[in-house]
């Protein structure tokens, strides 16, 4: 193999120079973020007319693989609905799940937060490395670093960049995302962090890993947001529900999984929150 | 110029292409990088200082659309679109299946490297999952988009 010729090592290393000029310039907030934020405005208008004519297909195709879902979700309720006849009979399950329903609807309503805009999502990061998207609202409709973004079925992620007219939303699926949660049926907190796995789940970390073994966290357990002081996340809002807990590793080192409550790969139309609040509640308890 | 024109908007349309389609096709949360494919065809026929620009070009344009650092995508893209330039085209289906499956692969740990470098982590199971996931759904699509590339002239023809 032949070694590269000086004109071909200056090339290299120009290319190098000029990236980490471009990562040291601090990408986000200087000139570059402010490039990136026109580039993706300019995006979202072709965007607009690509899924125009790309998303009736990727709708068919997706309406094709759902179909072997359905069959295998049929399945699946099928054997749920015979183990849940079971435990109604021996009742005790039933009572506990509708307890805790009760609870999360309860949450839900008391969710301390202020909608700031309702968005489109517009974009997806094209690349695979990390589970960002981009939305049609920005920083002129008000929407801010570190503002929360929901989906109609719970927390979707949180406003990682601003532009005037778009926003970056890392999802909790990303590998760099912490969200501080609540177990709903006991109370138990911990730190829920993306794990860039190809089912999606995430990884809970509890505050007092021994809750596991006291039975405190189990699977079918609901997730909120805790809502911790001086946390991002508005408290009380779905985040998902306990899967699996590794029971090998039981004393402190369980593994803890846990299924977004919102549907991340088909997201559409998000509400952008930010904690607060509610004045629609406000009003609400004002007019009662 | 024309040709480079021509490029840039391909280019533009294979990231909001493979963008759209993250969100709804992506395969194990993977979705395919047109724009890479676009890079790694044109590459082959382009001078390696060529291919460097035209690579660094689009894969800064893919960083400005996620959260990355800039510079990070661009480098490994401008890297690996040179390599292919010196390495010379690959004319053939198989040639053009192989120069994308392996542009995929190294874009993938370029930038997962470049971006550890940058302070921004990913599990090395989840970088193994995306580079050989991209690579499999890049070569399924590269087909598709040859003759496009051969009718806009920014590919060879086969000998």
């Amino acid at each position: 193999m032949s070694r590269p010729g000086p004109r071909r090592r200056s090339v290299i290393i120009a290319i190098l120079l000029t990236a980490l000029a471009l990562v040291s310039l601090e990408v986000r907030s200087g000139v570059v973020g402010a490039i990136g934020g026109g580039v993706r405005e300019a995006f979202g208008l072709v965007s607009s007319g690509v899924s125009f004519i790309i998303r009736p297909v990727t709708g068919t195709i997706q309406g094709l693989t759902d179909a072997r879902k359905l069959k295998a979700e049929i399945e699946e309720l099928r054997t749920e609905n015979e183990r849940l006849s079971k435990e109604i009979r021996e009742n005790a399950q039933l009572v506990r799940e509708a307890k805790e329903l009760r609870e999360l609807r309860a949450v839900r309503e008391s969710a301390e937060s202020v909608e700031v805009a309702v968005a489109r999502v517009v974009l997806a990061s094209p690349n695979s490395l990390e589970r960002v998207v981009t939305i049609d609202r920005g920083s002129s409709d008000g929407v801010k670093v570190g503002h929360a973004v929901l989906s109609p079925e719970g927390l979707a992620g949180i406003v990682e960049e601003v532009s005037p007219g778009t926003a970056i939303v890392r999802l909790i699926t990303d590998n760099s995302s912490a969200v501080g949660v609540r177990v709903t049926r006991s109370g138990e907190t911990g730190i829920l962090k993306g794990t860039g796995r190809a089912d999606g789940l995430l990884k809970l970390e509890l505050v007092a890993p021994q809750a596991v073994d006291k039975g405190q966290v189990s699977s079918g357990d609901v997730l909120v947001t805790a809502g911790f002081t001086g946390g991002l996340y508005p408290p009380g809002i779905p985040v998902g529900q306990v899967i699996t807990v590794d029971e090998g590793k039981r004393g402190g080192d369980a593994n803890v999984f846990v299924r977004p409550a919102a549907g991340l790969s088909r997201l559409e139309f998000v509400s952008v929150v930010r904690p607060g609040s509610s004045e629609r509640t406000a009003r609400a308890e004002e007019s009662e | 110029m024309r040709q480079w024109v021509v490029l840039a908007v391909t280019i533009v349309l294979a990231l909001a292409i493979s963008a759209e389609m993250a969100l709804g096709l992506s395969v194990l949360r993977v979705g395919p990088d047109l724009a890479l494919i676009v890079v790694a065809l044109v590459a082959g026929s382009q001078a390696p200082e060529q291919a460097a620009g035209t690579g660094f070009a689009a894969g800064l344009l893919r960083d400005l659309l996620s959260a990355s650092p800039a510079g990070t995508g661009a480098a490994a893209f401008a890297l690996v679109a040179m390599g292919i330039s010196i390495a010379g085209p690959r004319p053939g289906l198989g040639g053009y299946l192989t120069t994308v499956g392996a542009a995929t692969l190294a874009v993938t740990f370029l930038h997962a490297v470049f971006a550890a470098v940058g302070g921004d982590t990913t599990s090395v199971s989840a970088v193994l999952r995306v580079a050989l996931v991209g690579a499999a759904y890049n070569a399924l699509l590269t087909p598709l988009l040859v003759p496009l590339l051969r009718r806009l002239s920014l590919a060879p023809e086969a000998v």
